[in-house]
């Protein structure tokens, strides 16, 4: 009512009125903010505020010390759960493989390339569905009058739940301007590859060609090395590939007059396929003819299945010639990033192996000969302690002509793969289990869907081994299933022909992902 | 009752002249005990005696009578007559009346008037000679203080309302020649019974106030006269109602009787044409002098306004009654009245003169305790703390808004900004519970009211925020001291402490805003409180205070509720209704009013278990990392960091244990001081701070990220803080003035003080400097940013034709294959529609959020799946993916026609959907109960806003001049009070 604080017991004006006649709304006095109580009750006072702020402190130091609050709140309902993700997982993309098309090399002094031959497609596929690239417009071979077009690329696309996906296309090219066997299976589109093949010394010749199947555009770098190092090209870099198109370069035009060439691909944007159309020329004659696709990434293991050793006896007959001198097997090396020591094994399931070391300095490329290893099929495996690129360039020696092959790294397939073989030259199969244990593979030569079987057997691997197989010439998808990491490659040969291929795994099922989405 | 017959036996048989002059004492005799002994004792011992003696019984105790007998004689002239307990003086009256003779006297005594010996002889010959003379009544003395008059003689002012003439003055006799008056009080009044039963008795409806008042109108009208008689004395204890409760009535109480009794004579003294009209008006009027009341900060009056009114409304019956019994013994005119009326000058000067004299007083209470000087050490202070503001906020010059920690930009348009501060529309949350509003949190209220300072661009207030929060919290701190402390220095550095605390300098390096407000706020509550029982404005203030600090850290609920108890208890504890019903509702109601929906809300929707739904801060999640409790007693949040100085790894932690230790020492020196309430406050807010600190971080409150997040213990730190520096300061005040017995001379404790102040600002300013350089490192919290949006330019200005537009954010978490995914609206969240509750909506998966993660699936992952009618549901059209744009997640992306690459940083990538969606959701308005809260929020602020606008008239505290001078005028001040 008013203030209790500070009455004056000589001074009624201050005490408590008894208010009959009051405005009572006018009674509240203000008081002073500390109490000032009289003497009396003051110590009282005192001493109890004091008592209750001391205990106050007390009681919180007691009980803070004890953990009581903190067990009291943690016995409430329902500490929050921690937050789970959710697995999820997207249906798988289509597979896509990119056929190489007619082969593209130069004629004459021309600065755009021709196409030779349309070559036939053999495919593996139950759903699959071709899809044309676009393409730069290219004279075929021998155009005429009507300027008659090399046909354009093709792709091939089919839904991931439709199985195995694949194609190869084959074709012999006798012409005054190119002569040689260009077989090659169809490529899936990679984001990062390593093109290990091809020269621009005189004669030799190389057409690179990008392809986009995907839906954006992409843009593509290519990084040559030489060897004496890195090359600087500026035209191969941010190589626009519109979706659904295919663009040719020259490989000269990028590395002129180099020996030996390794380019690397990265592709932003979406993946590509890359593939080299290589050609030799030897004084007036065309001699032998490529199609190389790429390999993947460095690392410290490559396997090369697929070697041909030509005889000693055939290589001395034209290695003495003119222009002949890069007729042995050679294995180009490159070591991209850092100085590396490398152990090249080349294995021969009769002979034996043969182990040699070699180093390799950063970002320059070195060719090993494979010289006196004998004739017959054979292998290389390297390993090194950094992470490398490889190819192997051979050759078949024919009565009257030559062809060459480069055989890239394969990859290692643990589990299924497949290979489409082109039908016409003779093929052989080549497993290289780089593994300590034998194992073994099965194959099955299946039709074009995929499921029908033809004919079908078993490989016994050796450990480290090779184990080659023959299968005619009739080509025809395969389909292998390995219960070791092997690499599978093929070799198509005849007299004076040559091509290489090599069974991939199906694509990566993409692994289910976590998503925090609360 | 057998006597009462006997009594009018006696009287029947004397003659008829003397009869009309006898007197019979009337004795209502509430309570037993000494004050009624003695009153019989006067009776018996008047001069002259009165014919016989009536007592009315109310005791209710069977052996009361033997004790009348015992005091009065067991003659026949004493009646003893058994009343009710409850029977108020008129009932009483009417009673005894009925046992007397027809003609005569009858002098009406209480058990508390003592009649002077002589008291009824000079009333008996004012009215024996003058037979117009109906009524008379004596000079009323105080009891305890014999020289003062309580009252004497009654009056009505122009509006009828009842004045004394005389109202507790002391008796210089300058009253002694007063004679007619309107009406007398009923102690010790003579009234005639024949006249008594003209006018139809008392009316009981008017107790326990105004029936004396109303018997002398009603005998003025029947054309008699009613006299005051200054000659005779009779000493009262209390007043009528006083007397009739037992116990010295509230001021609400005794305006709520006034009034009422008021009322009910107006309706009994209105012509009849004009009763109509007055009942009607009667409750508007009462509604509008209850606005009045309100506006002039007496909430408690203007509710007895409305109720005095109800009840006089409630007696209109008994109005009509006494009305037609006015009407019968009603011979003069009102007009013949009206030179006896008090004229409205006198009333207005009377008024006055009480109103100044009570301010004198307290004016005269407060002048004995010091104001503190502000200057000079007021521009020491500002200047300081402006340079530590720019110090530490420095590199947030320029800055628009701020992003980090617990900061994000506010909406970029003041509607927008005010748009959902109530209620957030189901969009803002997600749509997690459907079609229906969701309670926003408390504190977007107080952050669209900082945005609206800059209102072209509300973002850009938070940064001036974090630029004056050290000064303006230094300021609101100085005053808070100044409402308890007296001296400069002391008060100063109350300020600096509480200025340089740990917590505050976190709270500004992590973006913790609530945090910065909350320090604002906190001085704010403490001073209020402590003050809140001296005045309702005060106590309204500290509702407001109350309402901002649950608003900014909700986890101190329980801390403030405890406070408000504490000063209720120990404030309130002489006034226990007026505490209770009063400062304890005042303080609390505007925070609860504010807080029903969100109490409403946990019901209705789903939430994470936990104490997270009430008690988590404001705002987005932040992480908390807690500390043992003992560094919230030295004032850390957290373990203190080591510091990186030119370095040099400085392991803060023993440095800040040996900084502390002179504030704590200060700190407990508080109990050898006189300070009862800062120790008590210290008790408190130690007690609650540290054990909420210590709660703090076990308290969920939904998840950062994909991390749980814990209530910031800072929050409750500060409350120890203030305990500790409200005492250290304390402390420091009581070393300079003469009371605290401690040293030897005025200097030497000047000196002393000095010393300890500048050894604990010192040690307080070393122990927060490692952390003040908090935002100028290159990996801070904190980051300023040019625009007031949370999204990629490019989002945020397609968000102005597509304001619903959403942008799926995916972030790449650290393992591989692990994926974040949130959808933010328009230009982004903005802070003040961040929702503590929709933090804490359950972990657990169902199908909408497993949805969204295989939609998140068919974005990172190559897939033949289109995702786009999964972004076209969800309104998506943009997708930001937080992480390296090289990531084969970002590549997969960026393989999509439809997602079109619109922008890349080193560590995000943009992609544009190709959608256009053009729906707007629809906006709800809230539900008629949600509608009821908003009213009943916005009424009762309103009301408390207006109680607490300080406008009152409050006496000024004597500014401490602060020199020697001062100084010793005060000891001699003191020397000659004592």
């Amino acid at each position: 009512m008013t203030d209790p604080q500070n009455p004056d017991p000589q001074n009624p004006d201050t005490q408590v009125p008894d208010t009959q006649n009051q405005d009572a709304q006018n009674q509240e006095t203000q008081v002073p903010m500390t109490p000032r109580v009289p003497a009396g009750t003051a110590s009282l006072a005192r001493i109890g505020s004091g008592a209750l702020g001391l205990l106050f402190l007390a009681a919180s130091l007691v009980l803070v010390s004890q953990n009581v609050p903190q067990s009291f709140v943690a016995g409430l309902p329902g500490p929050a759960p921690s937050l789970e993700p959710l697995p999820a997982s997207a249906d798988a993309p289509n597979q896509q493989v990119v056929c190489a098309g007619p082969f593209l090399t130069y004629v004459a002094q021309e600065t755009t390339p021709r196409g030779f031959s349309d070559p036939e497609l053999t495919r593996l596929g139950a759903a699959a569905t071709e899809v044309e690239l676009e393409s730069e417009d290219f004279l075929q071979e021998f155009a005429g009058t009507e300027g008659e077009l090399a046909p354009p690329p093709v792709f091939i696309e089919q839904p991931a739940e439709a199985g195995f996906l694949g194609g190869a296309s084959s074709a012999r090219i006798e012409s005054v301007f190119a002569w040689g066997l260009a077989a090659q299976t169809c490529q899936a589109p990679v984001s990062e590859g390593w093109l290990v093949a091809g020269s621009t010394s005189v004669g030799r010749q190389g057409v690179i060609s990008l392809s986009n199947p995907g839906s954006v555009s992409a843009s593509v770098d290519l990084t040559l090395y030489g060897e004496s190092g890195p090359i600087t090209a500026p035209s191969g870099r941010g190589i626009l590939l519109q979706p659904g198109e295919r663009r040719v370069f020259s490989l000269a035009g990028l590395a002129p007059a180099e020996a030996s060439p390794v380019i690397a691909v990265a592709s932003a944007g979406t993946p590509v396929s890359v593939m080299l159309h290589a050609a030799l020329i030897r004084g007036l004659d065309p001699d032998g003819v490529d199609l190389v696709g790429l390999q993947g990434p460095p690392s410290t293991l490559r396997v090369l299945p697929g070697v041909w050793l030509e005889s000693e006896d055939a290589l001395a007959r034209v290695s003495g010639e003119e222009g002949y001198s890069d007729i042995g097997p050679v294995l180009r090396l490159l070591s991209p990033e850092t100085d590396a020591n490398a152990t090249v094994r080349v294995i021969r399931p009769v002979a034996g192996d043969v182990v040699s070391d070699v180093s390799l300095e950063a970002g320059r490329v070195f060719d090993v000969a494979l010289d006196t290893l004998g004739q017959g099929h054979a292998a290389v495996v390297v390993e090194s302690d950094q992470p490398v690129v490889s190819g192997i360039r051979h050759s078949s020696v024919g009565e009257s002509r030559t062809d060459l092959a480069w055989l890239p790294t394969a990859p290692l397939i643990d589990g299924p793969g497949s290979v489409v073989i082109p039908g016409g030259p003779e093929a052989t199969l080549h497993v290289v289990n780089n593994s300590d244990q034998p194992g073994t593979l099965k194959y099955a030569r299946v039709a074009e869907d995929g499921e029908e079987v033809l004919a079908g057997g078993e490989i016994d691997l050796p450990a480290q081994g090779l184990s080659v197989r023959s299968l005619g010439g009739a080509g025809g998808a395969y389909l292998f299933e390995s219960d070791t990491p092997v690499a599978i490659g093929v070799v198509l040969r005849e007299d004076g022909e040559l091509s290489n291929l090599v069974a991939t795994p199906p694509p990566l099922t993409s692994p289910e992902i976590l998503v925090y989405a609360r | 009752m057998g006597s009462p017959s006997a009594s009018v036996v006696a009287c029947a048989g004397a003659p008829s002249g003397e009869m009309r002059r006898r007197v019979h004492a009337v004795v209502i005799a509430r309570r037993r005990g000494d004050r009624l002994i003695q009153t019989l004792e006067a009776l018996r011992g008047q001069q002259l005696a009165p014919e016989g003696t009536v007592v009315v019984d109310l005791t209710g105790d069977a052996s009361a009578e033997e004790m009348f007998r015992e005091q009065l004689g067991r003659d026949h002239s004493v009646t003893i007559l058994a009343g009710r307990q409850a029977m108020g003086w008129s009932e009483a009256l009417n009673l005894a009346r009925s046992t007397l003779p027809d003609e005569g006297w009858m002098w009406v005594l209480r058990d508390d008037t003592t009649p002077h010996k002589e008291a009824l002889a000079h009333l008996h010959s004012a009215v024996d000679g003058a037979p117009s003379v109906v009524m008379a009544g004596p000079k009323q003395r105080m009891s305890e203080h014999g020289g003062w008059l309580r009252e004497f003689g009654e009056t009505i002012t122009t509006w009828g309302e009842r004045q004394a003439i005389v109202d507790r003055e002391l008796d210089q006799g300058q009253y002694d020649r007063m004679s007619d008056v309107m009406a007398v009080g009923d102690a010790g009044l003579l009234i005639q019974l024949g006249v008594f039963d003209a006018l139809g008795g008392a009316d009981p409806a008017l107790d326990p106030l105004d029936a004396p008042l109303d018997l002398g109108i009603r005998a003025r009208l029947a054309g008699h006269r009613v006299l005051a008689v200054p000659a005779a004395v009779v000493y009262v204890e209390r007043g009528p109602a006083d007397w009739r409760a037992g116990k010295d009535l509230g001021a609400a109480t005794m305006f709520r009787l006034d009034r009422a009794a008021w009322l009910y004579r107006r309706f009994a003294y209105s012509a009849w044409w004009a009763l109509i009209p007055l009942v009607l008006l009667s409750l508007p009027g009462a509604l509008l002098r209850s606005g009045w009341q309100f506006a002039a900060k007496r909430p408690d009056l203007a509710v007895s306004e409305v109720v005095a009114t109800l009840a006089a409304l409630w007696r209109l019956p008994q109005a009509i009654v006494a009305k037609a019994r006015l009407s019968q013994s009603k011979t003069v005119a009102w007009a013949a009245l009206a030179p006896l009326r008090m004229s409205p000058g006198d009333h207005r000067r009377r008024r006055q003169l009480r109103a100044e004299a009570r301010f004198a007083s307290a004016e005269e209470s407060a002048r004995s305790r010091t104001r503190p000087a502000f200057w000079p050490a007021g521009a020491w202070l500002i200047v300081g703390l402006a340079a530590l503001g720019t110090l530490i906020s420095g590199p947030l010059v320029g800055a628009r808004a701020l992003v980090g920690g617990g900061m994000l930009p506010l909406a970029t348009s003041i509607e927008s900004l005010w748009a959902q501060v109530r209620w957030l529309q189901p969009y803002t949350v997600g749509n997690v519970w459907g079609e229906q509003l969701i309670p926003a949190d408390p504190a977007a209220l107080v952050l669209a009211l900082i945005g609206s300072i800059t209102w072209w661009q509300p973002s850009l207030a938070l940064v001036g925020l974090w630029f004056a929060a050290p000064l303006l919290s230094g300021l609101i701190a100085w005053w808070a001291g100044s409402q308890f402390l007296q001296r400069q220095l002391a008060t100063t550095v109350f300020a600096l402490l509480w200025v340089l605390q740990p917590s505050f300098l976190l709270a500004l390096t992590e973006g913790r805003w609530q945090a910065v407000l909350l320090h604002m706020a906190l001085p704010w509550l403490l001073a209020t409180m402590l003050s809140a029982h001296t005045s309702w404005q005060r106590a309204a203030a500290g509702g407001f205070a109350t309402a901002l600090v649950t608003a900014l850290a909700p986890v101190l609920w329980p801390a403030v509720v405890f406070g408000w108890l504490v000063v209720v208890l120990i404030a309130g504890w002489k006034q226990p209704a007026r505490a209770l019903l009063g400062t304890l509702p005042l303080a609390l109601i505007p925070a609860l009013v504010w807080w029903i929906p969100r109490w409403g809300a946990p019901g209705d929707i789903a939430l994470l278990e936990g104490l997270g739904r009430f008690f988590a801060d404001p705002g987005i999640a932040q992480s908390a990392a807690g500390a043992n409790w003992w560094w919230y007693l030295l004032g850390w949040p957290l373990t203190p960091p080591s510091a990186d100085l030119a370095g040099v790894s400085l392991a803060l932690a023993p440095l800040a244990l040996w900084f502390a230790i002179p504030l704590i020492a200060l700190a407990l020196a508080v109990f050898s001081t006189r300070r009862a309430d800062i120790q008590v406050a210290l008790g408190a807010l130690v007690f609650t701070g540290v054990i909420t600190a210590a709660v703090a971080p076990g308290i969920a409150q939904g998840y950062l990220g994909t991390e749980r997040a814990f209530v910031w213990p800072g929050s409750a730190v500060m409350l120890i803080v203030l305990g500790l520096g409200a005492a250290a300061a304390a402390t420091l005040d009581e070393l300079q003035p003469e009371s605290f017995a401690w040293g030897s001379g005025v200097v030497a404790r000047r000196v002393s003080a000095g010393l300890l102040a500048a050894a604990t600002v010192g040690a307080a300013l070393a122990a927060i400097a490692p952390l003040g350089g908090g935002l100028w490192s290159e990996s801070a919290t904190l980051q300023a940013r040019s625009e007031a949006r949370t999204v990629p330019a490019l989002v945020a200005a397609e968000a102005r034709s597509h304001p619903q537009q959403g942008t799926l954010v995916i972030t790449e978490g650290v393992e591989p294959g692990v994926f974040e995914a949130v959808v933010v609206r328009g230009v982004g969240d903005t802070l003040e529609r961040s929702s503590s509750l929709y933090r804490q909506r359950p972990a657990q998966a169902d199908s909408a959020s497993a949805t969204r993660a295989s939609l998140v699936a068919a974005i990172v992952q190559p897939t033949s799946t289109d995702p786009r009618q999964g972004l076209l549901d969800e309104q998506i059209r943009f997708i930001w993916f937080q992480g390296n744009p090289e990531s084969d997640a970002a590549r997969t992306m960026g393989q999509r026609p439809y997602f079109i690459q619109s922008g890349t940083t080193e560590d995000s990538v943009l992609f544009q959907v190709d959608l256009d969606s053009q729906e707007t959701p629809q906006e709800l308005s809230p539900t008629p109960a949600q509608a009821q809260a908003d009213g009943l929020w916005l009424a009762s602020w309103l009301l408390w806003g207006v109680l607490a606008l300080p406008t009152e008239r409050r006496p000024r505290r004597r500014s401490e001049e602060g020199d020697d001078a001062s100084s010793l005028q005060r000891v001699l001040d003191e020397d000659t009070d004592d």
